[in-house]
């Protein structure tokens, strides 16, 4: 399924080794945890499915978005008031990172005694992933 | 970078409004496009309409046996943040649907009946479901998430009722301020909010889900346990990163915190 994004993850720069290491860590996680449970809506599937489509779906369809001319902004935070930037065109992306694997990564600018969640979204700025 | 203030008094609201216009410049300044009053109207309700559909789903988990675990919930609270907007409405609208069906039928997310726990703190960005795995899987069923991947992020809408610019960034700021983080002094609208989401969600106890070195919700943890003990809600601080060391430490106390909600026969539901 990943095959079909590496053209665009190559495009972005992205390091495509560490980045299959990251999706594979997700995909593992979120079998063991969300997928092992029973009786589950169906419903549940797009949600799954968002796990991969932010690392691939979605970052094609912003690219596309980027590539007409349209602007996007990455966020922190809920303060952001998104209406604001939806009412200019503009496409409000929040990216507070939230996985495990990528947190060490950060250690090349960051000290270890801060926030797991700037260490795991700067762990995948400095890895490339 | 915006400024978002410490306190809620007036001068911090004018400062915070003054951000608020800022950024519309900001925004429009990148894009070259002036955002009109009729514009900010349609995304106001674009917006309005994603938070409303989250609270829909929130409240299945106010039932008896509620139809979506814990997990699923975080997980449809995860997505929100970085889909499409229209897809994700329309992908919530399915779920709701499901959802009713599962009420008529009968049909609950967990196999059996557990405590009924709120998860107040930090928020856990998608990957992170950690402490709510292992908390589900020692036998929680958790109804209710105050966190900025929870009710803080969906509870307040924007009033849809100003028809001019200023009416309408007013009430923009306005909702925004209503935000209850942690940096904010005195914080006292959180634990009311919080006392009034236990008699809401009707939870037995409270985890308190704290990200390392977030010392603001670490800290209010206290104050918060102070309002809980007078209504006989008994609660935990379970304070972890995003590695995975500390699953088991974490699951001997979610485990022995799951039987002592049940053994507080004092409790309410």
């Amino acid at each position: 399924m990943s095959k079909d994004f590496r053209q665009l993850w190559t495009d972005l720069g992205v390091n495509l080794e560490l980045h299959d290491q990251l999706m594979a860590n997700t995909a593992k996680l979120h079998e063991r945890t969300h997928l092992s449970q029973k009786n589950r809506p169906r419903s549940m599937e797009y949600f799954d499915h968002s796990l991969h489509a932010s690392h691939a779906e979605r970052v094609a369809e912003i690219k596309e978005y980027r590539d007409q001319g349209g602007k996007s902004i990455g966020t922190f935070c809920i303060y952001v008031p998104d209406e604001i930037a939806y009412a200019a065109d503009v496409l409000p992306i929040p990216l507070c990172g939230g996985s495990g694997w990528s947190v060490n990564y950060a250690d090349k600018m960051f000290p270890r005694d801060i926030c797991p969640l700037v260490r795991s979204t700067f762990g995948m700025a400095l890895s490339g992933t | 970078m915006l400024e978002v203030p410490q306190r809620k008094s007036e001068p911090d609201q004018e400062l915070w409004l003054k951000e608020v216009y800022r950024f519309k410049e900001m925004v429009e300044n990148l894009s070259g496009v002036t955002i009109t009053p009729e514009k900010l109207k349609e995304k106001v309700k674009l917006v309005n309409k994603k938070r409303t559909l989250m609270q829909k789903i929130n409240e299945f988990r106010k039932l008896d046996n509620p139809p979506i675990s814990g997990l699923d919930a975080l997980l449809v609270a995860q997505v929100s943040l970085n889909q499409d907007i229209e897809v994700f409405n329309t992908k919530c609208e399915e779920l709701i649907e499901e959802l009713q069906q599962r009420v008529n039928e009968g049909i609950s997310a967990y196999e059996k009946s557990g405590p009924r726990i709120l998860f107040a703190g930090t928020p856990s960005p998608l990957g992170n479901a950690k402490v709510h795995y292992v908390a589900e899987a020692s036998g929680m069923q958790i109804v209710a998430d105050e966190s900025c991947t929870g009710l803080r992020y969906f509870r307040d809408l924007v009033d849809e009722t100003p028809e001019d610019m200023d009416g309408m960034i007013r009430a923009i700021a306005d909702r925004y301020m209503k935000i209850d983080c942690s940096c904010f002094s005195p914080n006292t609208e959180r634990i009311e909010n919080i006392v009034e989401a236990v008699k809401e969600y009707r939870a037995d106890g409270v985890v308190h889900n704290i990200l390392q070195f977030c010392h603001g919700f670490n800290v209010e943890a206290k104050a918060i346990d102070m309002a809980l003990e007078k209504i006989n809600i008994p609660s935990m601080k379970i304070i972890s990163d995003y590695s995975d060391e500390d699953i088991e430490q974490i699951r001997v106390r979610t485990e022995s915190f799951a039987e002592i909600v049940a053994t507080n026969e004092a409790a309410p539901s």
